[in-house]
């Protein structure tokens, strides 16, 4: 039992959750930075969904956003230019748990201000964001934390909130809850996009990535022809694609093959940025792969890339050693 | 004592929601079944908006032509006279701004791709409600562009009606992946004449 309690009250992944988090807050910063040339066209409220036809599609979903505050194009300026501040608040981790409900907030407002313009990527992010705004997502790498420790330093009492026993532990289920959203919603993801493929004939003969990546949309004249040069690598990639997806679940189930799951997911996902040009989309979901790795798993491989630099130090010291001798005995 | 309990309450509330939360969504990402079907106006009220998703990512098949937008404008000339333009592109000016870099999709032009990939897509192959839908989609971009970017549709006159078409091109299938795109059939779909209130 109390196994159980101390598993179910000490927060998890904490350092991928932090990772994610300045992965997600930076995305949806490149996205606010790089529209703003043409903001009023895509969210405006005379742009490609005017505003009263926006309206009424929210109507029947009853939905509100901020847009909805006013029809203006200074409503969009504020959304654009407070969504940059907040995001920017958001990656240094300042007010995290504050900001990461403003972040959701932007996310879904943009969202559904044009449903037309959104691609996957938006998708889990919108759903990622709001689960993830119930974990402890600015425990590393943040200012709130170094606020903290400099509050510790200066032995100052902590807050009542903090004393509560009781309070501490609710947050960390709730955080490890919240958590486990996120990655039953990626596994969902991939598994449903896999599962999916299976049924599409050029998946099945092994040609969908070259029809994927001949699209004009997604095609990279310097890189994607390179990629259609062998028919046995295009097939291969292919199935390992759809493969991949379907398998992702079954891989997470054990550590070893969990490490296999996240790299072959980065590799993927690297590989669909450069030869597909989806930048963004990949961005995202590196930083979700992020999550996937506990507090150890990060600590193993800090000591496991220190203990590579010790090696190469050691090697080169040695070579450094070997060298001299050979000049000292030519001399 | 307590804290224990409640701890353990907590937690046990907490996998009941997230149970029944994701066989919702299990159900809800199903490929069509007869449970989904029967369910669907119940799961999509739980859905929307804040679960809404799909993950047809290039599923079942991907896309295999390229569909492109382009419009001719029907104007009058300071003669009276009404003229007609030249097909214009609309797709292809926002396609190569994309290719222009290697990561291309880092420019604005990647949002508008999606607005107009999905309307085009749309206009060809879906029926009804959806193709209307889709027509509207196109209507709205192709205005916001004379408006916006006259410089690129310049007729010498004052435009009154517009036609758009979709140019699909069936690029070369896998046996033949190495020639042009040009050597893969063509074919179009045109709108009829609209107003054009600039």
């Amino acid at each position: 039992m109390d196994k159980i309690m101390r598993f179910l009250t000490k927060e998890h992944a904490l350092i991928g959750l932090s990772i994610t988090r300045i992965f997600f807050g930076i995305a949806l910063l490149y996205e606010l930075l790089i529209n703003i040339p043409i903001r009023y066209l895509l969210w405006g409220p005379k742009g490609l969904v005017p505003f009263a036809e926006y309206r009424a599609d929210m109507m029947e979903r009853h939905v509100w956003t901020i847009f909805d505050l006013s029809p203006t194009e200074w409503m969009v300026d504020l959304v654009i230019f407070g969504g940059i501040l907040i995001c920017l608040l958001y990656i240094i981790g300042f007010q995290t748990r504050i900001m990461g409900v403003l972040m959701f907030v932007i996310m879904f407002s943009l969202y559904m201000r044009n449903l037309d313009i959104t691609h996957g990527g938006d998708n889990i992010l919108r759903i990622l964001l709001l689960y993830i705004m119930f974990t402890s997502v600015g425990r590393y790498f943040s200012v709130d934390q170094w606020l903290k420790k400099r509050r510790e330093k200066k032995a100052k009492p902590p807050s009542w909130l903090s004393r509560s026993q009781l309070l501490t532990d609710s947050k960390a289920v709730i955080h490890n809850f919240a958590w486990l959203a996120c990655v039953i919603q990626l596994v969902f993801m991939y598994f449903s996009s896999g599962s999916y493929k299976i049924m599409g004939s050029l998946w099945q003969n092994g040609t969908g990535l070259y029809y994927a990546s001949r699209v004009q949309d997604f095609f990279n004249p310097d890189l994607t022809p390179l990629l259609w040069k062998s028919d046995l690598i295009m097939i291969l990639m292919s199935y390992g694609t759809v493969l991949f997806q379907v398998a992702f679940p079954f891989l997470l189930l054990n550590r070893f093959t969990k490490y296999v799951a996240i790299l072959s997911a980065c590799m993927l996902h690297i590989g669909i940025a450069a030869f597909m040009g989806l930048v963004d989309f990949s961005w995202i979901m590196i930083g979700c792969e992020m999550m996937l790795l506990t507090n150890t798993d990060f600590y193993r491989l800090r000591d496991y890339s220190r203990q590579i630099r010790k090696r190469f130090r050691a090697s080169s010291e040695q070579k450094e050693v070997q060298i001299a001798t050979t000049i000292e005995q030519a001399k | 004592m307590f804290r224990k309990k409640f701890i353990i309450g907590l937690s046990t509330a907490l996998s009941i929601i997230l149970f029944i939360h994701f066989a919702i969504t299990f159900i809800y990402l199903s490929p069509d079944n007869s449970f989904r079907t029967k369910h669907w106006n119940v799961m999509n009220e739980y859905m929307s908006p804040f679960f809404t998703q799909n993950w047809n990512l290039f599923a079942p098949n991907p896309v295999n032509r390229h569909e492109s937008l382009q419009v001719r404008l029907r104007y009058t000339d300071a003669n009276g006279y009404t003229k007609t333009s030249p097909w214009l592109e609309v797709s292809k000016p926002i396609i190569q701004d994309l290719q222009k870099f290697p990561f291309y999709h880092l420019s604005p032009s990647a949002r508008l791709s999606e607005y107009l990939g999905a309307g085009v897509h749309d206009y060809v192959w879906k029926k009804n409600k959806q193709q209307q839908a889709a027509l509207h989609s196109l209507k709205s971009f192709t205005n916001q562009m004379l408006q916006r970017y006259p410089e690129n549709f310049k007729v010498n006159g004052k435009i009154d009606h517009y036609q758009l078409r979709v140019e699909v091109n069936e690029f070369p299938r896998f046996d033949k992946r190495n020639q042009p795109d040009s050597k893969g059939e063509f074919w179009y779909r045109e709108t009829i004449w609209l107003p054009y209130k600039g």
